[in-house]
């Protein structure tokens, strides 16, 4: 600590002394960035689960900061979690530069040194990014070299991934390849079909010393990519292996992993369609095969269902199995012309999705060994052959409609199932649960709006039925807003319990405060003009983000 | 650790020496992708001359999806009016990026629409709620930006818009 602050001492006398200079050898670069902070008193709770801390307060916090200059980029971001707000990994707990990198780039070639994040394809083998609000970062740190050249994009990288605030023992290298078949021959560059074809290879290199299982040092995965477009038609289509891996998420098992996704859209204007299937088979890939949970992945097996804005439909999420799932997503969005019997004087927006999630077929290996037991080949997958159990399911339907100048109508209604023991980790009952919500605007002057938001849950398992209604009043860049949850629980069970919460805001250009009282349950919340997801609370919370 | 912060403090120092108030903000280049799977770098981002809007969205934004949907019935208008373009950029990953096409088609936007998959413009600019609204005037310099959208936040920005196109000059 000595060192650098003698050194902060130096350098703070030498740019200012010559700052002229450093102007001129860096002048006409820029500085951008953004912070932001999140802080929480805390009341006991038990019933949410927030228990009140010694620290009374809880922050989390960053301020990032970028340079740029013509090809030449910079950045960095501090990070504290002091402690961290109850909802984020303990782990978390600390304060420091969590992310840095210089960059060099020009047409050709791309230069990364420090921390970047990266996606290969889908993300199916490689994918490092960041959730700041769900407490996610898994980026890698290390070198990244990109190189373009008609119509071909190649990629190299070699890193280990950010854990909390050191690093994971794996060693990721990584190759990509991009191709746009299109560009290759000029006599194709205006082709009807567009085609790009895609591979990536990924190896993770971490030490093996168990005592009982003979592990393999070097994991590969690799996977091929296509994409097709073709007038009002698309395609897409990814598959991925990766070699034996036994890991703590599959118990130990030797079994290689495969992963297949698939996309096929159709849209015109006013109509949009798309059909989506995946299956996935023991493809949990990360850079420490002790790890579990949200640790440390390397590749990114997405759930394919709706991501729903609105809090009680986004109750029961689906948590993607990278072990094993097959699934199918459909969209269908349609807009009933204006001035129609049906679409009215504005016309209506329609929209509809149905997704299911199931299990794998699994057979045994041989008469003597128990499906997925450690240290052997897990068991045998047919690969058209659907699992016996449900995952999850999800149909939802939402109408939008413009009814005049000043009002706005949406309804939507949802039907879910939710596997508890695979999405949750415990016992049975599954839920199955209807849901309906309104969401009403007034606008009864140009600035000033309120929004009434009303959902219903029904459901005889888990916690019983929820209710929520929330009001709104928007002025300009002023927000006020109260919400009142509530939960009619089981008898016998769940005691009711009511979570009322008042929030205000203000946000000017690319700042915004909130300020908000009361008991909030985890979840997405979609108030002032923002969405954004939040952790379990009660108290007094406030909230400051810029951008500059 | 400590050795790195050092490091960095060292690098902050200089940065801020080197900091120039007087230049004005351009657009970072990143690459991202059209919805017909072409990858386009965002320092292409032109409009003869006229005023650009760029909005960060994504299909899960109920706001974003409000204010695209809002600005779409008056889009006409505006670039008959003004010229301006608006280029919506989805901040979508690839569990729901799938379904960007199908919402810009089944809601009828006019929109330019690109993915930004894993990130990377969105980090480039700064963002981190969305919406997150750019102003860019006819020389491609970035000259306003808004986070959050409520009703009425159209008007401010085509008022804006129109003052650019004026020649006047705005700020944040």
């Amino acid at each position: 600590m000595k060192n650098s602050l003698r050194a902060f001492l130096i350098v703070a006398i030498m740019s200012f002394g010559s700052k002229a200079i450093l102007a001129q050898v860096l002048g006409g670069g820029e500085v951008h960035g953004s912070f932001q902070a999140d802080a929480q008193y805390y009341k006991k709770d038990s019933t949410i689960g927030a228990d009140a801390i010694p620290q009374k307060m809880a922050v989390n916090a960053f301020f990032e900061m970028r340079y740029t200059n013509k090809n030449f980029e910079a950045g960095m971001r501090y990070e504290l979690f002091m402690p961290p707000l109850q909802g984020y990994d303990s782990r978390w707990k600390g304060n420091g530069f969590g992310y840095r990198f210089l960059r060099y780039r020009n047409k050709q070639i791309d230069i990364t040194a420090g921390n970047f994040y990266e996606q290969f394809g889908t993300g199916m083998i490689l994918r490092s990014y960041q959730e700041w609000n769900l407490g996610f970062d898994n980026s890698l740190d290390g070198v990244r070299v990109k190189y373009k050249v008609k119509g071909i994009t190649l990629t190299a990288l070699a890193a280990k991934q950010r854990y909390y605030w050191s690093l994971g023992p794996g060693l990721i290298r990584g190759i990509d390849g991009q191709l746009s078949v299109n560009d290759l021959i000029d006599k194709w560059a205006d082709a009807k079909t567009r085609v790009f074809l895609g591979y990536s290879f990924v190896s993770r290199f971490q030490t093996a010393q168990d005592p009982i299982f003979k592990l393999p040092e070097n994991v590969a995965a690799q996977a091929a990519r296509i994409e097709l477009y073709r007038g009002k038609y698309n395609f897409k289509m990814e598959v991925g292996t990766k070699i034996n891996d036994p890991n703590a998420s599959n118990s130990m098992i030797y079994k290689s992993g495969n992963a297949v996704m698939a996309e096929f859209g159709y849209s015109k204007r006013g109509l949009g369609f798309s059909i989506q299937a995946e299956r996935v088979d023991n493809m949990d890939f990360r850079s420490n095969r002790n790890s579990t949970g949200f640790d440390l992945p390397v590749g990114y097996i997405p759930a394919m269902t709706r991501q729903h804005a609105y809090s009680l439909a986004a109750m029961y999420p689906y948590a993607s199995q990278a072990n094993g799932q097959m699934g199918l997503q459909t969209t269908l969005i349609y807009k009933l012309k204006k001035k129609t019997l049906l679409g009215g004087k504005y016309g209506t927006s329609v929209n509809i999705n149905y997704s299911i999630s199931n299990s794998i077929n699994k057979s045994k290996i041989n008469d003597s060994t128990a499906i997925g037991q450690a240290g052997t080949l897990g068991y045998k997958s047919d690969f058209f052959k659907l699992g016996d159990e449900k995952y999850f399911s999800d149909f939802n339907i939402k109408i939008h409609r413009k009814l005049s100048r000043k009002w706005n109508v949406s309804l939507m209604y949802m039907n879910v199932f939710y596997n508890m023991l695979i999405n949750e980790g415990h016992a049975v009952p599954n839920v199955k649960a209807n849901i309906g919500i309104a969401d009403i605007w007034w606008k009864f002057k140009p600035y000033n709006s309120l929004h009434l938001e009303l959902q219903s849950l029904f459901t005889k398992q888990d916690q019983g039925n929820w209710s929520s209604a929330m009001l709104e009043y928007n002025n300009h860049g002023f927000f006020a807003a109260a919400i009142l949850l509530y939960n009619q629980g089981i008898t016998g069970q769940y005691a009711s319990a009511y979570y009322p919460y008042a929030t205000m805001g203000y946000t000017h250009s690319a700042t915004r405060i909130t300020l908000g009282y009361g008991r909030q349950r985890e979840g997405i919340v979609c108030v002032g003009g923002v969405c954004r997801a939040v952790p379990a609370s009660n108290g007094l919370s406030l909230s400051i983000n810029s951008s500059f | 650790m400590k050795k790195t912060q050092g490091l960095l403090f060292l690098l902050i120092l200089i940065l801020m020496g080197s900091f120039t108030t007087d230049a004005k903000r351009t657009l970072p280049k990143v690459d991202v992708k059209t919805l017909d799977g072409k990858i386009v770098n965002t320092s292409s981002f032109q409009n003869n001359g006229n005023p650009i809007i760029i909005s960060f969205w994504a299909t899960w934004c109920k706001p974003c999806v409000q204010e695209l949907t809002t600005i779409a019935d008056v889009y006409d208008d505006w670039r008959e009016e003004t010229g301006v373009k608006l280029i919506a950029i989805s901040v979508d990953n690839s569990r729901t990026s799938g379904g960007v096409l199908p919402l810009v088609n089944g809601k009828d936007w006019d929109y330019e629409v690109y993915l930004d998959e894993n990130g990377d413009f969105k980090r480039a600019m700064g963002v981190g709620l969305v919406p997150h609204t750019f102003l860019l005037n006819g020389k491609g310099e970035i000259v306003w930006q808004h986070t959050s959208f409520t009703e009425g936040s159209e008007l401010e920005l085509i008022n804006l818009v129109r003052k650019l196109k004026k020649g006047e000059s705005i700020s944040n």
